[in-house]
């Protein structure tokens, strides 16, 4: 089945640059995020960044839902363990995201396109190093055709 | 012992104790291979019980979707059930999500010998079969011109040849069935463990190629004793998380919701896989969970009520190296 034709084209595929949907934590990795914006440290601007409250807030069907319209690459950040603003969030959201990581590379998504990463409101540094090497790694293995819509027209 | 007689005696005895209103079981099918669920309200009705290696219904969905579950009508009601192993551990899951109250059944165990697929008979549909013999580890089928015998092991359900035939302590009366044996040889992640060897985009592949076949009849949710939700994620308009457009990307979208949906409390009755009309392989994301579950928490579904299910619990170790 040929799916989204529109990456076909060998045109595109020379501008083609990977997207990634983050979702961040609003206390720990969106801050860090922020202040790497703040302290003026480059980032690539490949992420697609969406603020949530906690970690734990994250269902596994965003990220499926983000692959499906269109994502290269999603990264899910939160506090780290012991930090979460709302005590245990972040305990629930790694036993979801430790299982969704093992479904998806099961059915054969390449394991570099989801990421999970705990990044704590100070680490500017090791937000703009996680998305420098998710936009590099996700280039390597190209567009994401796996799991994504089909242009029906 | 004859079963049949068996149960029916006790339940019997149930009826006349005023111990349940209703009793769910198994009856006659339409063919010799067939049993289908029963729903026993009357002393005079009880007879029609039966219990053989046809009965691979999963009873334990009655409870969720009939009148159990529900507060205003379950006043009067009082179930029995005959659960076998699988049903009983569905039970269980259903007992840690509240979604039944274990003082409104009567649960009656039975062991469990293994059900026979009839798709794995031989020539099944083309002969007249006048009885179904089962003798020891054989199974005779007597047709009119001929006699068919099956060694019981070679035409199980796959998921029965790994059964550990448990029975969680939960039930309030026990049949002692004769039961197989677990086969300590059969791997039950064999076929997880080959999916796992290929490389990712043979494994996409694979599941591309099965996913695509899915119909979305959502007889595997209807008929999981797991997807207990009054609005399942694929009803829900607004907003809309799966397009109820029928194309490869929302079935596969469908069918890995559902697996993160049921893991950690699916108890692997293998009822999604055996209803699906496209013969999608369900099991094996099942069993992929489920070896992953035990693996990092140590967990096993449908054993022990009194434990929360992985996912509404955690602990601070918990293994995360994928996570950085
Ligand atoms: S698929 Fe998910 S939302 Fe639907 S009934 Fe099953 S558990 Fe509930
Ligand atoms: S997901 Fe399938 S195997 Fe698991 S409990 Fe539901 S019907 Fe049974
Ligand atoms: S039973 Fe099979 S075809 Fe029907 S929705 Fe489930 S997976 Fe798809
Ligand atoms: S508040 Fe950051 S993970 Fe919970």
């Amino acid at each position: 089945m040929v799916k989204n034709n529109n990456i076909e084209i060998n045109e595109k595929d020379k501008i083609w640059e990977p997207t990634i949907y983050a979702f961040l934590c609003n206390w720990c990795s969106y801050e860090g995020a922020d202040l790497a914006g703040s302290s003026r440290r480059n980032y690539p601007s490949n992420i697609r960044i969406i603020r949530v409250p906690c970690s734990g807030r994250i269902d596994p069907v965003f990220v499926l839902k983000s692959f499906e319209h269109g994502a290269d690459g999603v990264l899910v950040s939160g506090c780290h363990p012991g930090d979460c603003h709302y005590i245990e969030g972040n305990y629930y959201a790694r036993r979801k995201f430790v299982l969704l990581k093992k479904l998806l590379e099961f059915i054969g998504i390449e394991s570099e396109r989801f990421q999970m990463r705990w990044i704590s409101a100070s680490e500017a540094v090791k937000f703009v190093d996680t998305v420098k090497e998710m936009v590099e790694d996700i280039r390597k293995l190209g567009p994401n055709k796996k799991l994504q819509k089909q242009n029906l027209l | 012992m004859n079963i049949d007689r068996e149960i029916q005696n006790r339940v019997n005895k149930l009826f006349n104790e005023n111990k349940i209103t209703c009793f769910i079981g198994y009856e006659k099918g339409s063919f010799l291979y067939r049993a289908r669920p029963c729903f026993i309200t009357r002393k005079e009705d009880v007879n029609r019980l039966i219990f053989n290696s046809f009965c691979i219904n999963n009873l334990s969905i009655y409870l969720i979707n009939g009148k159990i579950g529900d507060d205003t009508s379950s006043q009067h009601e009082k179930f029995g059930i005959l659960a076998t192993p699988c049903t009983l551990r569905s039970i269980v899951s259903l007992l840690q999500g509240n979604q039944i109250k274990a003082e409104d059944l009567y649960i009656l165990a039975v062991n469990c010998n293994g059900m026979i697929d009839p798709y794995k008979i031989k020539k099944l549909p083309f002969i007249k079969i006048e009885s179904i013999d089962e003798i020891d580890d054989k199974i005779i089928i007597n047709a009119s011109s001929s006699k068919i015998e099956n060694k019981r092991i070679d035409i199980l359900y796959d998921k029965c040849l790994s059964c550990t035939n448990e029975l969680p302590k939960i039930y309030n009366d026990l049949i002692e069935n004769v039961s197989i044996k677990p086969d300590k040889s059969i791997d039950e992640y064999a076929e997880v463990k080959e999916i796992e060897k290929m490389p990712p985009d043979k494994r996409w592949e694979f599941w591309e190629k099965e996913f695509s076949r899915c119909i979305r009849c959502y007889a595997c949710r209807n008929v999981c004793p797991i997807c207990y939700c009054r609005e399942c994620i694929v009803d829900k308009n607004i907003p809309q998380w799966i397009s109820k457009i029928n194309q490869s990307s929302t079935n596969e979208y469908y069918n890995l919701i559902r697996v993160l949906h049921v893991m950690g409390r699916c108890i692997d009755c293998g009822e999604c896989e055996r209803v699906c009309p496209a013969k999608i392989p369900y099991r094996k994301l099942i069993k992929k969970m489920e070896k992953e579950i035990n693996d990092m928490y140590g967990y096993k579904p449908g054993l022990n009520p009194e434990l929360s299910p992985p996912l509404s619990t955690f602990k601070e170790g918990d293994p995360d190296e994928s996570i950085k």
